[in-house]
């Protein structure tokens, strides 16, 4: 294994829908088949072009990685036709859940995809607007209370929430199911988040919207657990005691 | 009865190897057996005898004779004349008591008393006459130039004064064509003993009596056996003594051991020698004329322990190396040497501990994966997932450098035999001489070996308080090759990696705690344990030998300048071993 370091994995605090970053994806099902146009657009307005054929096929969920559009590296899995110019081409089913996401970079990318044959393009899906179903997966790590926005709603509905400082265990924890939040017309539902340290939150979009998450008050450990104090703390863990904050191993 | 019952250390040399060794010095240091004058020493062939010695002799252009001043004329001073001489020790033969060689004139009282040798020499003497013709052109001086006679009152012992123009100058020596000779057969009856020289027990002959056999009158004879005597007394007392340790064995093999002043035995090492109960020694007999060696060499079970430690102190291997065991590279430097230990005279080692310092491990695994994602978005039906977020791996590779010095282990089980070698320089340039070869650094060696039968060493053991030091070099590590993550983040670095101590012996094979993880590692998959028992008996089997000495063996040394050569002895027919009460070395001497 080389060494795979991904500083924008713990410098990038906030998450933002319409800007996405490693820390966050988008799913959209695309339910007409046809040929679709898709733009990768990153954050100084530059655009990458993508192909997408959406078929009849079994439902595969499938994973674009924007950042590898942009920078021209995505593999593209079909061959099926030479006229695409070196675009990559990408081949879902019909309602089969596409993941949009960022595998590494600085990101801040948008999506925007319109039928390929029509002039001027009439958008079918806009990351900026996300809307009928799109979920928003959102990976907070930073601990400390946050503040969810959707910019799209006039009445400026908000949520809160809480990411808790993680403790060391004797083994790897495993997180509990990501947390189910429905962005609707009246709101967030639940309004009040609090998750456990890893685990994920899933944002339903049921009218349109573009979530910003922005940390409000930062929760910093007492002191950056140093070897010895780790040590330390592995030793009581060796000895039988349990896990300080009493979370779930 | 053993050689050492008496002592750690035993040396004897036969009567005929007694008799070989000194047909050695005689040839290897003939100015010590020949005198003449200098005219005689340039014209060799002038004596009486031909002047027997080896290669090297003429090689290193050693002196046949050693010179002395010519024969003075009684009286005759003004000028003074000389004449030129020869004295050679022909042949030499010793016979130990008791008595079996030659048969001593009743001149000297046979049978010959214990403790006691007899020699028989053949002397030659040549003597010149000139010719009247030389005498006659000699000129006597003035009588003013005469040298003036002390007076009878001065009480001066010494040479007469020298007249103001004779004062000072050499004797007229007339030149010689041909030495009258005549040889004397004499015998002498000596012993030897063991004297403190220069800080030193050294072997001195000496010698008690002399008779020459078939000088008349009387007087004559008695005068000149006196004059043999006395010189020969005095002559090994100068030119002919033996260190005991230097000639017998090598000091740095001996270390801590006192050398004490023994009594030096004048009989031949096979009489009266057992080699112990039920183990007759090989080579040695009883003095019957078969063949016996002519050496014999004799350590005490604490001299044997004790050229054991040389051997234990002088043991330093090291090995490094590095291997790929799946998920981890190791690599290593280790060197060991010996702590305690000791031999019996079985050639059985026990209680020796290896101590394996340094013992530098270095190992390379990547860490298993600290992983952020992975969870699931859409679950499906069957309590699976149908979409997650994608998994983003972030680490590495971290090596640790594990300092294990100064772990011990024991060797349960080394037995050995000896086992001579001769050792034959591969440097040697071909055709030079043995005494060439040791000029050049290049000198041939016997080599007894402990050559080990049967190396069992125990495996190496990690004390369980490695853990901690795993457990720092682990963080270390980590902090590292993560430090670009910020403090805040540190807490989801070690939850995702847990248990340290169980992620170390995870990578090593889950073999069991740490100390048993690395103890599998050093013993089975590096096999340490294994290169040391192979080590060991290498080392053992030829790198120290137990007794090494050069081949031929320096008796008397030479100097700096090779002039005069060292006298050096060649060693043949060696044989060692061990039994219940010491070990014997057992050599001839070679032609």
């Amino acid at each position: 294994m080389t060494a795979l370091a991904q500083p924008y994995l713990f410098s990038q605090i906030g998450l933002d829908s319409g800007a996405l970053t490693i820390l966050g994806g988008i799913v959209h099902k695309f339910p007409d088949p046809g040929q679709y146009r898709g733009v990768v657009i990153d954050p100084d307005g530059s655009t990458l072009v993508f192909r997408l054929t959406v078929d009849e096929s079994p439902a595969v969920p499938m994973n674009i990685d924007l950042a590898a559009v942009a920078e021209g590296s995505a593999p593209s899995p079909c061959q099926c036709s030479a006229d695409h110019g070196g675009q990559p081409h990408f081949v879902l089913g019909c309602r089969t859940p596409l993941l949009l996401h960022v595998a590494g970079g600085p990101g801040g990318y948008a999506v925007h995809v319109s039928p390929a044959a029509e002039e001027p393009q009439r958008p079918v899906f806009d990351s900026r607007r996300l809307d009928g179903g799109d979920l928003f997966a959102a990976t907070i790590l930073r601990p400390g209370r946050y503040t969810i926005v959707n910019t799209l709603d006039e009445n400026g509905t908000t949520a809160s929430m809480e990411v808790p400082i993680p403790t060391v265990g004797r083994s790897a924890r495993r997180p509990p199911p990501a947390a189910q939040v429905v962005c609707g017309a009246g709101g967030f539902e639940p309004s009040e988040i609090r998750l456990s340290a890893m685990q994920g939150c899933v944002f339903a979009c049921e009218t349109p919207a573009r979530i910003r998450i922005e940390l409000e008050q930062p929760y910093d450990p007492p002191e950056r657990p140093s070897p010895a104090a780790t040590t330390r703390h592995l030793r009581r863990i060796a000895n039988g005691q349990d896990r300080e904050d009493g979370e779930p191993g | 009865m053993a050689f050492t019952d008496n002592c750690e250390l035993y040396a004897a040399v036969s009567e005929d190897g007694v008799n070989a060794v000194a047909r050695h010095i005689m040839q290897q240091r003939p100015s010590l057996f020949n005198y003449a004058t200098a005219y005689i020493a340039a014209h060799p062939g002038l004596a009486c005898a031909k002047v027997a010695r080896t290669q090297d002799v003429d090689t290193y252009d050693n002196p046949l004779f050693s010179i002395e001043g010519p024969l003075p004329l009684l009286g005759v001073d003004a000028p003074p004349v000389g004449l030129n001489y020869s004295a050679q020790l022909v042949s030499a033969e010793i016979d130990f008591h008791p008595s079996n060689v030659f048969t001593l004139p009743s001149e000297l009282n046979p049978p010959l008393p214990g403790q006691h040798l007899a020699l028989r020499m053949r002397i030659c003497v040549g003597l010149d006459c000139p010719a009247i013709d030389l005498i006659d052109g000699i000129q006597p001086w003035a009588s003013s130039q005469h040298p003036v006679q002390p007076g009878p009152k001065s009480g001066q012992v010494g040479p007469s004064s020298i007249g103001a123009a004779g004062k000072g100058s050499p004797p007229i020596v007339p030149p010689t064509r041909k030495l009258m000779c005549f040889c004397l057969d004499a015998f002498a009856i000596g012993h030897v003993e063991v004297t403190e020289l220069s800080g030193e027990p050294t072997l001195v002959g000496h010698v008690d009596t002399v008779d020459v056999v078939g000088v008349e009158p009387e007087g004559l004879h008695q005068a000149i056996d006196c004059y043999l005597r006395t010189t020969a007394e005095l002559l090994l007392k100068e030119k002919l003594t033996f260190p005991v340790v230097k000639t017998f064995f090598v000091r740095s093999q001996l270390p801590d051991l006192a050398i004490g002043h023994g009594h030096a035995r004048a009989q031949p090492a096979g009489a009266e020698q057992p080699g112990g109960p039920g183990q007759p020694v090989p080579g040695l007999r009883p003095n019957t004329g078969e063949f016996m060696s002519q050496i014999a060499l004799a350590a005490s079970a604490k001299a044997f322990g004790l050229m054991f430690q040389v051997v234990r102190d002088g043991l330093h291997l090291e090995t490094s190396g590095n291997t790929s065991a799946g998920p981890f590279t190791a690599k290593w430097s280790v060197a060991v040497h010996l702590e305690d230990g000791r031999i019996r005279l079985t050639a059985e080692v026990t209680d020796l501990q290896v101590v394996w310092d340094p013992l530098d491990l270095t190992l390379c695994f990547d860490l298993p994966g600290v992983s952020v994602g992975g969870w699931c978005i859409i679950p499906d039906p069957f309590d699976g997932c149908w979409l997650s977020v994608p998994t983003i791996w972030i680490g590495g590779t971290i090596c640790l450098d594990i300092d294990l010095s100064g772990l011990v282990s024991e060797i349960t089980d080394l037995k050995a035999n000896l086992v001579p070698k001769y050792y034959t320089d591969p440097a040697r340039p071909p055709g030079v001489s043995d005494l060439t070869a040791e000029f050049l650094g290049h000198s041939n060696q016997w080599q007894v070996f402990l050559n080990p039968v049967w190396v069992s060493v125990d495996p190496i053991d990690v004390p369980a308080t490695i853990e901690s030091v795993i457990v720092n070099l682990l963080e270390d590590a980590i902090e590292a090759e993560f430090s670009w993550v910020p403090s805040w983040a540190w807490p989801y670095i070690w939850d995702r990696l847990g248990s340290l101590l169980d992620l170390f012996t995870s990578i090593l094979g889950d073999i069991g705690d740490v100390a048993q993880s690395l103890e599998s590692l050093l013993n089975n998959t590096i096999d340490l344990r294994g290169w040391l028992e192979t080590a060991l008996a290498h080392y053992l089997a030829s790198k120290w030998p137990i007794i090494q000495f050069e081949d031929p063996h320096p008796i008397l040394a030479g100097n700096p300048a090779h002039n005069p050569i060292p006298v050096k002895i060649p060693i043949r027919n060696l044989a060692a071993h061990i039994n219940s009460a010491e070990m014997i070395v057992t050599a001839d001497v070679g032609v």
